[in-house]
């Protein structure tokens, strides 16, 4: 389970610091699921680097199953980050040089070359992506549809507890884009995992069940 | 469906569902990844090979350069011995007798430094070594020597050069005639009258082969001229002589140098004629004697012979000449005087020659320390005078000092007591007691002596009626009219050379001789008497290997190239993670730790480093060609014709390559490994924002940044006074602390600088030069590189070239020529002083050279053979040379002293200092020799000469000199030189200077009359010292090369930054297009950032150069090469600003269609 306990986040800037979070707290139980929905620049994005331990809140504290991945070391947090957060970003951000295949198994390969287990399962979550004639294409030959699929099963290759993408299907049309949040869900489902999606689309929202505001870095009920 | 867990096994399902399945997806690995991306960054990556590639050409250029130098050393110094492995060499000829018994056969023959003479019109000389041997094409050069036909000279084309003759002209050639006698014994001989010979120029010899014999290594070749050993033989009126026993390398298998040297010290065991020593029955009663030829005997065959005959009733005695034995006039007496007579010290009275008894036959005891008995003889003469000698009575020996100064005998006296008088029988009438000396001993009348020393003839009684002395003569020649203790004797008339001058064996012991002669022979250390056994090849080899201080040097300023060279990388690997920063930041986003991280980067970077290290090497020996090409033209122009044969490539040495390859590659891989790790501990998010420019961007510099860096550059422009003031070794050291110093403070006002500009974005634009800061600030740690690397570059110029020296000599007496003139080296020690009058009207001078002569200060110097360990001489000097200055030297002063061990006003004196017989010897050298060269240290270091028997003695530095024309030389008192060399006589170098309004040409002509006998080779002063600083000078221009090539790195890395940024920013300059800047407009605002960031590192590195700048290092005064400065700064800017240029025409008509893309 995830627990958010007054998360806040300020910017150095010339003109004074600049608060972007401000006191957020939720929590979310296991296969739990969100939406988060807010004007530009209220602060979404910053809330989920800080969820995906890719920024440090300056105040508050965030722990995943009892675990608080700030306390410890770099290299521990990668190692925590790779275990158990699969990200979406906005921007597909697939390896141009590496095909379907790899780009999914490159989670894997931050610890290891992957087993043939691992080979298996990616297979897998590509032919359920949709995906399955297009193993070795590269980024290169794919539509932004298929390259947001692939970056779905990157994100779910290693299992994590915690989901997080931050507008997936912004790029894509609206019928892509439900497909995608669908796979979403049920994919993260599928193992209990948590799943947080920002998005500005509300057909998004809805598939994913309960959904809060971000307003100003405030969590409104 | 279901999908396997991570961890879980594999579905029937999807393998059923597997269509495509490539082999690709199976083998993902960190290898494979990398090789992926490297195929996609390969654009940048090439870009870092080429950098690698430049660092390894570097490296391996440097390296190749010591390599080739040593390699080209070691070739020349092997040419010149040809097949000679090593010899025996003695200091004067000996006979040859015992050659042939050794295995294998020794080649005998004479090495001589002689003149030789063209029979031209206007004859020119030129001093030359004379090799004598029968068959020299045993020596086993390459190509093989021609044999010389009677009656001819084989000269080599350097001698034929300087003497202007060809083939069929004749030559005279003049060979010093060699004084058996030490020429600094009174009854030595000084003029070294010379013997010529008109002979014919047979042959002239390339300078290859045996045309470039010599047996020390010299990169330049001398004159060379070769004779049949008989026709020298002749010369040196020895004819069964020989000076070198060549052991040659013509036994097969070929044996180790080593060996040989071990060999040849056992095996080559001298007789006593091969000493020069003679064991003979002498005189009526066949009494053996021992003597030498040289008049006297060394303490070491003293030492032998009291070992050997003392035991078998051997006695030594001194003979001495007493120029009077002299009554003074007293009480109505007058004067009386016994003159030239022979007076022997003795330490026992009853002598072989039989007793020395009173008329009574009383047997008379040793004299006392301050006795004497003269003979019958004597007393009879001088009381015929009117002044009868009494027992009891005092008298006045007069006699010589036992060893010239500057070849002027002068006398002392000695008060004695008659102890007794001496019956005129036994040893007072025994003229054997006395050693025969050549023109004195061996003159039938008194009045035909020829002697060396001042002889008054009008003193000698030899006209009849009153020709008492010739009688006397007659009867009994050079038998001893007075006898005193051999101590008193030793006082008067001992010298380095020797205090005896015979043993008396009794007349029983003849039977025994040739047993005496082997022992005696047997229980004489070789080496003590001017024998020595030399590894001459061995030598030439490790002279090669030795200390040339250029390739050091060269190799560490390379070092210097290499750091800009990493520097390029670094900035290379880090655009290229810039360009790419979005793979590495979803590799971290997802988890992969730091380390992972750094080592895919690096795996990726690796293979680029690695070709280019290849490509770099591979083109290494090409740089390396290229400079000694340039620097051996420059050798041959400025310090010695024929240098450049050192510096022609022997080829670099495979294991050379592999060591460059190895260093280079290593580099690059560890400053590869650095920036890697550099980037993966990077913020994911920045990464993948792309905010700021990855790898390069230091932290935002604080409040301490400006205050720290003007307290850096305070503190570099402090050493840099100081260094001003401190001795060149440590100055030179400063200076590069100073420089270091100053450019870091320099540079890190540069970086405040870039960061108020990246914070000035708040700002409103107000000018394209503001448009240009804001690009800079665009990647403010790239600015700041860029800006460091050419920082470095141009410090290296700046700093290389203030050190080149000024050409003008400075004539005074506290300069580098110490006020003297011209240097004179004589191939024959003399003592000829033609700034002594008397002296000069003996020298055969013609008018305007005696005026011109008039007034000159010469001071003569005693020089050890050896090797000349200035600058000039790119061999290690195995064995340098020593110098011994006299007294008038040392009270003159002159030249000027970096460092000295007592603050005197003359630092000369301290080398007189009274040192006990235990303690080191006090010398002086020339800083960079003693550092540089010789690896000496400095001031008060100790360190060890092997004496003329090859026993290491301890000296010590008293004084450090500025570098001027002694460079090269340990330079001892006089005094310490006759320990260290007690053989040697007469003086090897002179230092001349012209009386003030000397027609220079005239004073030159009459020093070359003057030395002529000696075989003097005449430079002027100035000449030495521009020779000296064309070395240095030739160097640095080589360094500066290093300077130039440090600053096309910058370059080169400010062209990458630019083009990089500039496709980084193709949206941003699209919009400035959209936005209705005209491409013109847009090119001049990359060049002006280009200006920005060249023009701060030019600066920051040109004014850190120059505060460091140390005025007065080295001796010379510093200049600035402004116009090399202004050129390579502006090449710099031109090149950054063309790159800078194109990269932003390409950008602006890209850039429509990227920004339309929303790149
Ligand atoms: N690294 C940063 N430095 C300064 N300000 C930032 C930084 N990242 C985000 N911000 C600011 O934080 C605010 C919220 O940003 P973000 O979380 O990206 O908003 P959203 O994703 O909701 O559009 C914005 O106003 C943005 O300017
Ligand atoms: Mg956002």
């Amino acid at each position: 389970m995830l627990d958010v306990q007054g998360l806040s986040k300020s910017y150095a800037a010339p003109a004074g610091p600049i608060r972007v979070l401000d006191g957020v707290t939720f929590t979310l139980g296991p296969g739990g699921r969100l939406a988060v929905m807010g004007p530009s620049g209220s602060g979404k994005s910053t809330l989920l680097s800080i969820l995906g331990t890719l920024e440090a809140p300056t105040k508050g504290c965030v722990t995943l199953d009892g675990a608080d991945p700030f306390a410890a070391s770099p290299a521990k947090r990668a190692a925590f980050r790779n275990r158990s957060i699969g990200f979406v970003f906005q921007e597909h951000h697939l390896l141009s040089g590496c095909t379907a295949l790899d780009n999914v198994l490159l989670p894997v390969l931050a610890s290891a070359a992957p087993s043939a287990a691992m080979v298996e399962r990616a297979r897998g979550l590509l032919d359920r992506v949709g995906l399955e004639k297009r193993h070795q294409h590269l980024p290169g030959q794919l539509s932004g549809g298929e390259r947001q699929r692939v970056a779905v099963a990157r994100a779910l290759v290693m299992a994590p507890r915690l989901v997080l993408a931050d507008e997936p299907t912004g790029q894509l049309d609206s019928h892509v884009a439900a497909a995608v949040t669908d796979l979403l869900v049920e994919l993260a489902g599928e193992a209990g995992g948590m799943l947080i999606v920002v998005t500005h689309a509300d057909a998004v929202a809805e598939r994913l069940g309960t959904v809060r505001r971000l307003v100003d870095g405030r969590l409104l009920p | 469906m279901t999908i396997p867990g991570a961890g879980g096994g594999r579905t029937g399902d999807a393998t059923a569902a597997g269509i495509d399945r490539g082999p690709s997806g199976g083998s993902l690995s960190l290898p494979a990844l990398a090789w992926k991306l490297l195929s996609a960054w390969r654009r940048q990556l090439l870009a870092l090979a080429a950098a690698a590639a430049v660092v390894a050409a570097t490296v391996a250029g440097a390296l190749g350069v010591g390599d080739s130098l040593t390699g080209g050393l070691e070739r020349l110094a092997l040419a010149r011995l040809g097949g000679i492995t090593a010899a025996v060499v003695a200091d004067e000829p000996f006979s040859v007798t015992r050659a042939a018994d050794v295995e294998p056969p020794l080649l005998p023959a004479l090495v001589l430094a002689v003149s030789l003479e063209s029979t031209a019109e206007r004859p020119r000389t030129a001093p030359a070594t004379l090799l004598a041997c029968d068959d020299p094409g045993r020596l086993g050069f390459d190509p093989p020597a021609p044999p010389v036909p009677a009656g001819g000279i084989v000269i080599n084309a350097p001698l034929a050069l300087a003497l202007g003759v060809a083939v069929g002209d004749a030559v005279v050639l003049r060979v010093a005639a060699p004084s058996d006698v030490p020429a600094d014994l009174p009854l030595g001989r000084r003029d070294g009258d010379p013997v010529g010979r008109r002979v014919r120029v047979a042959a002239i010899l390339p300078a290859a082969g045996i045309g470039q014999f010599s047996l020390r290594p010299a990169q330049v070749t001398g004159g060379l001229a070769l004779v049949p050993l008989d026709v020298a033989q002749a010369m040196v009126q020895r004819d069964d002589a020989a000076n070198v026993l060549f052991a040659l390398a013509d036994a097969a298998p070929a044996p180790r140098d080593h060996d040989v040297v071990t060999r040849l010290r056992e095996r080559v065991r001298p007789t006593l004629a091969d000493f020069g020593l003679t064991l003979e029955p002498v005189g009526p009663g066949r009494v053996p004697r021992l003597t030498s030829r040289r008049l006297v005997l060394s303490a070491e065959v003293d030492r032998a012979a009291a070992h050997v005959l003392g035991p078998v009733g051997g006695r030594p005695s001194l003979a001495f000449l007493a120029v009077g034995i002299d009554l003074p006039a007293e009480a109505g007496r007058p004067a009386a005087s016994v003159p030239y007579s022979t007076v022997l010290g003795i330490d026992h009275t009853d002598l072989p020659v039989g007793r020395l008894v009173d008329d009574a036959g009383r047997a008379l005891a040793v004299p006392g320390d301050e006795e004497i008995v003269i003979t019958r003889w004597a007393a009879d003469d001088l009381a015929a005078q009117g002044h009868p000698a009494t027992v009891g009575a005092w008298l006045l020996l007069r006699s010589f000092l036992p060893e010239t100064l500057h070849g002027r005998v002068a006398e002392s006296t000695t008060r004695l007591r008659i102890a007794g008088i001496a019956a005129q029988a036994g040893p007072a009438v025994a003229r054997d007691l006395v050693p025969d000396v050549r023109g004195v001993t061996d003159e039938a009348s008194i009045a035909d002596w020829d002697p060396p020393f001042p002889f008054d003839r009008s003193r000698v009684r030899s006209t009849p009626p009153d020709d008492i002395d010739d009688r006397y003569w007659k009867l009994h020649g050079a038998a001893p009219k007075a006898f005193v203790s051999l101590a008193t004797a030793r006082t008067i008339a001992g010298s380095r050379f020797g205090g005896t001058t015979a043993w008396h064996l009794p007349a029983a012991a003849a039977a025994d001789l040739p047993r005496l002669r082997a022992q005696l022979a047997a229980a004489i250390r070789p080496a003590a008497m001017g024998f020595s056994v030399e590894a001459l090849r061995a030598d030439a080899l490790a002279a090669a290997r030795g200390s040339t201080p250029f390739g050091g040097l060269f190799i560490a300023l390379s070092g210097f190239v290499v750091i800009a060279g990493l520097i390029l990388e670094w900035l290379l690997f880090s655009l290229l993670v810039a360009a790419h920063r979005r793979d590495v930041g979803v590799l971290s986003a997802l988890g992969w730790p730091p380390g992972r991280l750094a080592t895919l980067v690096t795996l990726v970077a690796a293979p680029a480093a690695l070709v280019g290290t290849l490509v770099g090497v591979v083109a290494g020996p090409l740089w390396t060609r290229l400079l000694l090409a340039w620097l051996g033209g420059a050798w041959d122009k400025a310090v010695a014709a024929g240098s450049s044969a050192v510096f022609s490539t022997a080829g670099v040495r495979p294991a050379t390559l592999v060591t460059a390859a190895l260093v280079a590659g290593l580099l690059s891989l560890a400053a590869l490994a650095v920036a890697a790790r550099r980037t993966a501990r990077r913020d994911p998010l920045g990464l993948l924002r792309g905010t700021g420019t990855a790898g390069t961007g230091p932290a935002p510099a604080g409040g301490w940044l400006v205050p720290v860096s003007i307290g850096l550059l305070v503190a570099g422009a402090a050493v840099a006074w100081l260094a001003g003031r401190s001795d060149a070794a440590a100055a030179v050291g400063m200076f590069f602390l100073a420089g270091v110093l100053c450019l870091v403070g320099l540079l890190g006002l540069v970086r405040s600088r870039v960061a108020a500009l990246a914070a000035g974005r708040l700002r409103p634009l107000g000018s394209l030069w503001h448009l240009a800061g804001r690009g800079v600030a665009h990647g403010p740690g790239r600015a700041f590189s860029v800006a460091a690397m050419v920082a470095v570059a141009e410090f290296l110029v700046v700093a290389v070239s203030a050190f080149r020296l000024d050409d003008r000599p400075a004539t005074d007496r506290s300069g580098p020529t110490g006020g003297w003139t011209t240097l004179a080296t004589f191939g024959t020690p003399t003592s000829i002083d033609p700034a002594d009058a008397a002296v000069r009207g003996t020298l055969g001078l013609t008018a305007a050279e005696a005026r011109a002569l008039e007034g000159c200060e010469v001071a003569l110097v005693r020089s050890s053979g050896g090797d000349d360990a200035s600058c000039t001489n790119l061999y290690a000097s195995v064995r340098p040379v020593v110098h011994g200055v006299g007294p008038a030297f040392v009270a003159r002063g002159g030249f000027r002293f970096t460092a000295a061990s007592e603050p005197v006003a003359n630092p000369w004196r301290l080398l007189e200092a009274d040192v006990a017989e235990t303690a080191p010897l006090p010398a002086i050298l020339d800083a960079a020799t003693a550092q540089w060269a010789l690896k000496l240290g400095g001031l008060g270091a100790e360190f060890n000469l092997p004496d003329a028997t090859g026993t290491p003695v301890r000296l010590r530095i008293v004084g450090l000199l500025e570098p001027g024309i002694l460079q090269g030389a340990v330079i001892v008192s006089e005094r310490s030189f006759a320990r260290l060399f007690p053989r040697g006589s007469g003086y090897s170098l002179a230092l001349a200077s012209a009386p003030p309004g000397a027609d220079p040409a005239a004073f030159a002509a009459g020093l070359a009359t003057a030395w002529a006998d000696a075989g003097v080779a005449l430079e002027p002063a100035a000449d030495r010292l521009r020779r000296l600083q064309a070395v240095q000078n030739t160097f640095l221009a080589g360094f500066q090369a290093l300077g130039a090539l440090g600053l096309l790195l910058g370059t080169a890395g400010v062209a990458a930054v630019q083009i990089q940024g500039v496709v980084e920013r193709a949206g941003t300059f699209g919009l400035l297009g959209a936005l209705g800047f005209d491409r013109r407009r847009i090119a001049l605002l990359v060049v002006l950032e280009t200006v920005l960031m060249v023009s701060w590192g030019l600066i920051a590195g040109g004014l850190a150069g120059a505060l460091a700048l140390p005025r007065g290092v080295a001796g010379g005064s510093v200049h600035l090469p402004l116009g090399w400065l202004a050129l390579t700064s502006l090449l710099t800017l031109a090149v950054a600003c063309l790159a800078g240029w194109l990269a932003a025409r390409r950008a602006v008509r890209v850039a429509p269609r990227a920004a339309l893309a929303g790149g």
